[in-house]
């Protein structure tokens, strides 16, 4: 296929935007779309960020642990996540994940959903057997 | 042409198909030509024209021979539990091939494989594909494929039934066609977070014309990797979901488009499509970690 010029890309940005601008106001209306989501992000940056360490953990499926981490903190479930994963300090690569790519893939991937964190520890070791510490903050 | 040309029969009567000139002709009639390479059983691509654009224009980008690396041999461990055992020597059919990504793994651990897709993704298979011996692309709908009962030993189709008008109905049109003993494979969108959202959104974008969608995907992928890790770009996500998986931008653009131009994106349940496997008196039920992802033989 041959690449869109600039004018045709330009274009197709603005249209579909206005559409999809249309669409969203109707999802709203109707509810389809979660209002509450857009509220609490506005909300979000004047939060206290929340840290912890991860103490208990439980094996979902795959390469796949889950642990609780505190409900109320912002996760991907509803308005988006900014918790990172650290690994004796060191940030885990892959955030916001599905969790079925958890599953698969491992490798250090994960995702804060609800008030749980779902992932996958750097070498798909068992980490409530592999020594390390696991902890997570907001930033 | 590949041998396996000889396994096609007539859509409509159920008779072996001959081969006469550039077609496949049956004495009740019918006369399918064979264009390019491809057999063609239906006029047209139908319901799937998104399809069509969608794989020409990312014709390699999920291949893991061009990728150089196993997103696809990933992806069909993961969502169908087959292994080069299951596979080897087999004859295979991929329902609903698109650019032909999981036909190469499959051919590659050793299955004979016939790919039949109802979209002119087709023309991206068969340059992908070329003319090897042990595959070969059809042009077919999942609904009335001209094969006879009880040809393949083993039925894939990951991602492709739920946007068929019924994926149940389109599910079951393919059981008759394996061999007992024979194992079928199938993932389909699960009824739950992102899908649910994304089925909101479906009516509005799948009425875009797709090179249009197609270019505003581009410019929206861009835009999000900007912004990657942002509270801008989580709230987006969640309101309209899209990929950002770690496979690169190109697979990004590809997921996004295809996502949300479908003309059909079913969502079912685990239990439903276990469901399904158990009222076709599928038995060795088994359930991937993709929930939706099952696998069933036939006694």
């Amino acid at each position: 296929m041959k690449p869109a010029g600039p004018l045709f890309h330009a274009f197709a940005v603005v249209v579909v935007s206005a559409w999809l601008l249309l669409a969203f106001a109707f999802l709203l209306v109707t509810r389809r779309l979660p209002a509450g989501l857009v509220g609490k992000a506005m909300l979000a940056p004047f939060r206290r960020r929340h840290r912890a360490t991860l103490v208990a953990f439980r094996p979902e499926q795959g390469r796949c642990f889950v642990a609780d981490v505190a409900a109320g903190v912002p996760s991907d479930a509803d308005v988006g996540s900014r918790l990172v994963l650290l690994e004796d300090g060191v940030p885990l690569p892959h955030a916001h994940c599905t969790h079925d790519e958890i599953r698969r893939l491992g490798g250090g991937r994960y995702s804060h959903w609800g008030a749980q964190l779902w992932f996958a520890t750097s070498d798909d070791s068992d980490p409530r057997t592999n020594g390390r510490r696991y902890s997570v903050e907001e930033r | 042409m590949s041998a396996l040309l000889d396994l096609f029969a007539c859509p409509a009567c159920q008779r072996r198909l001959e081969r006469d000139g550039d077609a496949l002709r049956c004495t009740c009639g019918s006369r399918h030509p064979i264009v390019r390479g491809v057999p063609r059983f239906v006029p047209d691509d139908g319901y799937v024209g998104s399809f069509s654009f969608e794989w020409n224009t990312h014709d390699t980008t999920q291949l893991d021979s061009k990728r150089g690396d196993s997103m696809t041999a990933d992806t069909l461990r993961a969502k169908t539990g087959l292994t080069e055992a299951d596979l080897r020597g087999k004859l295979v059919l991929d329902a609903g091939l698109g650019s032909g990504r999981f036909s190469e793994v499959l051919a590659g651990l050793g299955a004979r494989v016939i790919g039949v897709d109802l979209s002119l993704a087709v023309e991206a298979a068969r340059k992908n594909l070329g003319d090897r011996d042990d595959v070969i692309v059809a042009q077919a709908d999942i609904g009335r494929l001209p094969f006879l009962r009880e040809t393949f030993d083993v039925i894939v189709s990951i991602g492709v039934l739920h946007h068929t008008p019924d994926t149940r109905k389109h599910f079951e049109a393919l059981v008759p066609l394996l061999k007992p003993g024979g194992t079928i494979a199938i993932w389909v969108y699960p009824d739950e977070g992102d899908y649910q959202t994304r089925n909101h959104w479906i009516p509005w974008t799948n009425k875009l014309p797709p090179r249009l969608f197609y270019e505003w995907c581009r410019w929206f992928v861009r835009v999000m990797q900007k912004r990657r890790g942002s509270r801008l770009q989580s709230l987006i996500a969640r309101l309209f979901p899209y990929s950002r998986q770690s496979y690169g931008a190109e697979n990004d653009v590809l997921d996004l488009f295809d996502g949300y131009s479908p003309r059909y994106h079913g969502i079912h349940s685990p239990d439903q499509v276990l469901g399904w496997f158990r009222d076709a008196d599928l038995i060795d039920l088994w359930s991937g970690p993709a929930h939706t992802s099952v696998r069933g033989r036939k006694p």
